[in-house]
């Protein structure tokens, strides 16, 4: 029983899905804290341009990415369907601001097909693959690479 | 073979022996100012006990055997059957260093690495005596035949009880010091059979050889009778042994603070040679006495109103204090908008609450600047061997409280001013004689409360700085232009030494003179939201001033608006707020500057550097404000839209993103519940000015 379940959670994973532009892309449900209705973001003089600000979060500062940013798409205000997903990340707590946040889908590891190569640099550096979900094409981001090697040494560097 | 980390016996053996580790580093030092202070030994010899003990109990052999050879010889020492010297406690201090590395190496996990066998066998021959043939050979030699000539001298005119009484001394004193073969227990016996026979006795033998011969003598340890005989007829119940002891070091340890500050202070010479024959073994004697018969009473309650608490738990509190402050501040801007007087009393209340809470617990995580003080006498003495100057130390107001953080972040710092001023401040002995001063050059450490502050100082008797100097290297270095360099005053040359790659010493010695130690100690100061400040007189010495707040936590701010967006700077570093008006506001080499009190500083306006890139680049508010703020004894204006008050902020660090943001020092939730960021002023504008 434990060995199929085992086997099954392997075979099976869930994703939390959210929109940009028109794109969805889904990130590993385990990774997620939990996901905010948009709330002022305030920004910090002086910060990376891929941090968009910081936001309390029941007392504490939690500081803010904009997926938009990262995936070279341009900044868009923010509308009632903006969320911000805050995530843990290599033990670090970050926020991440995207368009909407859609559902949480099951998905099997088999059904998952390396990204083609296509699309512009900052997009495909994200993705870990592709599932095809009713004819719709959700894709898979790995969270890891969303900072590149020297962005992250920076964080770990202090 | 591993050490289990997680055994509650070892992590409170660790807390314990750490403690009296830290104790018996200013023992010692202290020690080597005083040789002849039996309390002083005594209470050492049982901090290697303790130690010894508890190290016993879970089986660090290489600790224990450290610390048993060690107490070995300081029992020899209290029963005066050796005399201290300048060598020994060279060993002892290495003693120290080696078992204050063991216990790094059983905080990591390991078990303590065997001790330097050199080293262990150097206190074996110390046990027996053989150490002293090194040094005090002759100086032992003279004592040996003082007393045997005292002896002869004083025969007749003693009473037969005293002549006893001398002679179990007298044969107690050469089985020690000149007795290799003579095991240590034998001496002890002898020892105990001599305290059987009269303490008075004793102490009157003491003094008779002390009148008969006072210089050959006086540097043996008086003896303390009590509390050997009480020691001995303790033995068989080791616990309650134990117990006294301890309580004993704690009464000697508060006891003897201030004797202690005394001892080292500079009349400890003269003391010593004009030190009469009697008062010494009477004032040894009431200590513990008093000791003992108020440690009866006191112990009940001691044990039951201290907890040891970790300090992780206390950080806990403080931080849930800080969401109780941040929440009392947001129904604070929200009592406006009740009606109902009830509602206002309740705040209020809440608010003193509140208020009481904080100061409370943050009295908790107090501890006295002592800890930070305690490991100068050591450094101090090190460094005085090492250069070849001759130092005094001084301390003062070591009981000042300060927050457990601060207490560790300005070790650092401090340890690299003292160092700074033994090196570069304190001359050669010769040298000072030369400029007619004391050999002898003196280090005053100070620290006092001061309002919300904690003024600590370092000031020394040394050479002083040459302003001249200053200025030539640092045209010299190309850190500054010869015409700014020039109109600089003095006190602007002395804030020069905080800057980088500026060392006036010629060489470089390992103390201290690399050049990157003065900026350091001023960012790490301007980290603590304090200030340091230096004043010097060439030929006469230096003053260095470091002002703290007393907590780290909890931050006074001046909170100051700029578009739709609230920023806090901290309230330290303000000085004076005025409005900013057209008139007052000139343009001095394409710089802007405000006419304020006959001065002309430079304004920025904040808007330009903080808002810049984001839309709300409206025009101006109404009213501008200059806040006038001091930044290393430099006055900025920094122009903002409305000031909007002063309010007392729990600092949140940004995040692992944004962290080191220069003029960023965190940010705060505000009484609305919004985010400020806290500026750091100096960075803000040594970053955008």
């Amino acid at each position: 029983m434990a060995e199929k379940h085992a086997t099954e959670s392997y075979e099976q994973m869930q994703c939390v899905t959210f929109t940009l532009e028109d794109e969805t892309y889904g990130i590993d449900v385990m990774q997620v804290q939990e996901v905010l209705r948009e709330i002022e973001v305030a920004p910090v003089p002086g910060s990376p341009h891929y941090v968009t600000g910081i936001i309390n979060l029941r007392g504490n500062v939690v500081s803010v990415i904009d997926a938009r940013n990262r995936f070279g798409l341009p900044v868009r205000e923010s509308t009632d369907l903006t969320r911000i997903i805050v995530i843990e990340l290599q033990q670090h707590i970050i926020g991440i601001l995207v368009d909407s946040v859609a559902e949480v889908v099951d998905i099997k590891r088999s059904e998952i097909e390396t990204a083609p190569n296509v699309g512009t640099d900052d997009t495909s550096k994200y993705i870990d693959g592709v599932v095809s979900q009713d004819d719709k094409l959700l894709i898979l981001v790995d969270l890891n690479r969303l900072l590149s090697i020297e962005e992250w040494q920076a964080v770990e560097g202090f | 073979m591993a050490i289990d980390l997680n055994d509650e016996i070892l992590q409170d053996f660790l807390v314990e022996a750490g403690e009296i580790l830290e104790q018996l580093n200013e023992q010692l030092v202290d020690l080597e100012q005083s040789p002849d202070d039996n309390d002083l030994i005594n209470s050492i010899f049982r901090g290697f006990h303790t130690i010894k003990g508890g190290g016993s109990f879970l089986a660090l052999t290489n600790l224990v055997e450290i610390c048993h050879k060690s107490e070995d010889v300081f029992n020899l020492l209290r029963n005066q059957e050796l005399s201290l010297n300048a060598t020994m406690m060279d060993v002892f201090l290495r003693v120290l260093d080696e078992v204050n590395s063991m216990f790094e190496e059983i905080r990591s996990g390991v078990d303590a690495s065997a001790a330097d066998p050199a080293l262990l066998q150097q206190l074996l021959d110390m046990q027996n005596g053989e150490a002293e043939a090194v040094d005090t050979a002759s100086e032992n030699v003279k004592a040996g035949t003082d007393a045997a000539d005292d002896f002869v001298a004083g025969d007749d005119e003693i009473t037969d009880d005293e002549f006893e009484g001398l002679l179990d001394a007298l044969q107690g004193k050469p089985a020690a010091t000149g007795g290799d073969s003579q095991d240590q227990d034998i001496a002890q016996t002898k020892k105990s059979e001599s305290d059987e026979n009269g303490d008075m006795t004793d102490d009157e033998f003491e003094a008779l050889l002390d009148s008969l011969d006072g210089a050959g003598t006086g540097s043996k340890p008086p003896e303390q009778p009590k509390a050997a005989v009480k020691k001995k007829t303790e033995i068989p119940d080791e616990i309650s042994d134990d117990e006294f002891e301890d309580l004993l070091d704690d009464m000697h340890g508060k006891g003897k603070a201030p004797q202690n500050a005394v001892a080292s202070d500079k009349p400890t010479a003269a003391k010593q040679e004009k030190k009469k024959p009697e008062p010494t073994p009477p004032k040894a004697e009431p200590a513990p006495v008093a000791a003992a018969t108020k440690a009866a009473p006191q112990k009940a309650p001691q044990g039951e109103t201290t907890v040891r608490v970790d300090t992780s738990r206390l950080d806990d509190i403080m931080n849930l204090v800080g969401e109780l402050v941040l929440a009392r501040n947001r129904l604070n801007t929200l009592k406006e908008s009740f009606e109902d007087e009830r509602v206002h009393k309740a705040i209020s209340n809440l608010d003193v609450v509140t208020g009481d809470l904080q100061t409370a617990v943050m009295k908790t995580r107090m501890q006295p600047v002592k800890k930070v003080f305690g490991r100068f006498p050591r450094v101090i003495r090190d460094m005085a061997r090492s250069l070849k100057k001759e130092i005094a130390l001084e301390m003062v107001g070591e009981e000042t409280d300060l927050d457990k953080n601060l207490v560790e972040a300005l070790a650092d710092p401090l340890v690299h001013l003292v160092r700074n001023s033994v090196d570069h401040g304190i001359e050669a002995p010769d040298v000072r004689e030369a400029a007619g001063k004391p050999r002898e050059g003196t280090v005053v450490l100070a620290a006092q409360q001061e309002g919300d502050h904690i003024l600590l100082s370092i000031t020394d008797d040394g050479a002083g700085m040459d302003p001249e100097v200053l200025r030539k290297k640092v045209i010299e270095k190309g850190l500054m232009d010869a015409d700014s360099a020039s109109r600089l005053d003095d006190k602007g040359c002395f804030d020069l030494i905080f800057m980088p790659g500026l060392s006036t010493k010629q060489e470089i010695t390992d103390v201290s003179g690399r050049g990157v130690g003065m900026d350091v100690v001023k960012t790490k100061i301007s980290q603590l939201n304090g200030t340091i400040d230096i004043d010097s007189e060439l030929g006469k010495g230096t003053v260095l001033k470091i002002k703290v707040p007393l907590t780290l936590a909890i931050l006074p701010t001046l909170m100051v608006q700029l578009g739709d967006r609230k920023f806090a700077l901290p309230l330290s570093n303000v000085s004076e707020i005025f409005e900013l008006s057209s008139k007052k506001t000139r343009f001095v080499d394409g710089k802007e500057v405000v006419m304020n009190r006959g001065k002309a500083p430079p304004v920025f306006h904040l808007r330009k550097w903080l808002l810049n890139g984001s839309a709300d680049l409206e025009p101006m508010g109404e009213s501008p404000q200059v806040i006038m703020v001091q930044v290393a004894n430099n006055f900025v204006g920094l122009v903002v839209d409305h000031v909007i008050g002063q309010e007392e902020v729990v600092i949140k660090p940004l995040g692992a993103l944004l962290h080191g943001l220069p003029g960023m020092a965190g940010s705060t939730i505000t009484g609305d519940g919004n985010i400020a960021i806290i500026l750091d002023v100096q960075g803000l504008l040594k970053h955008y000015a």
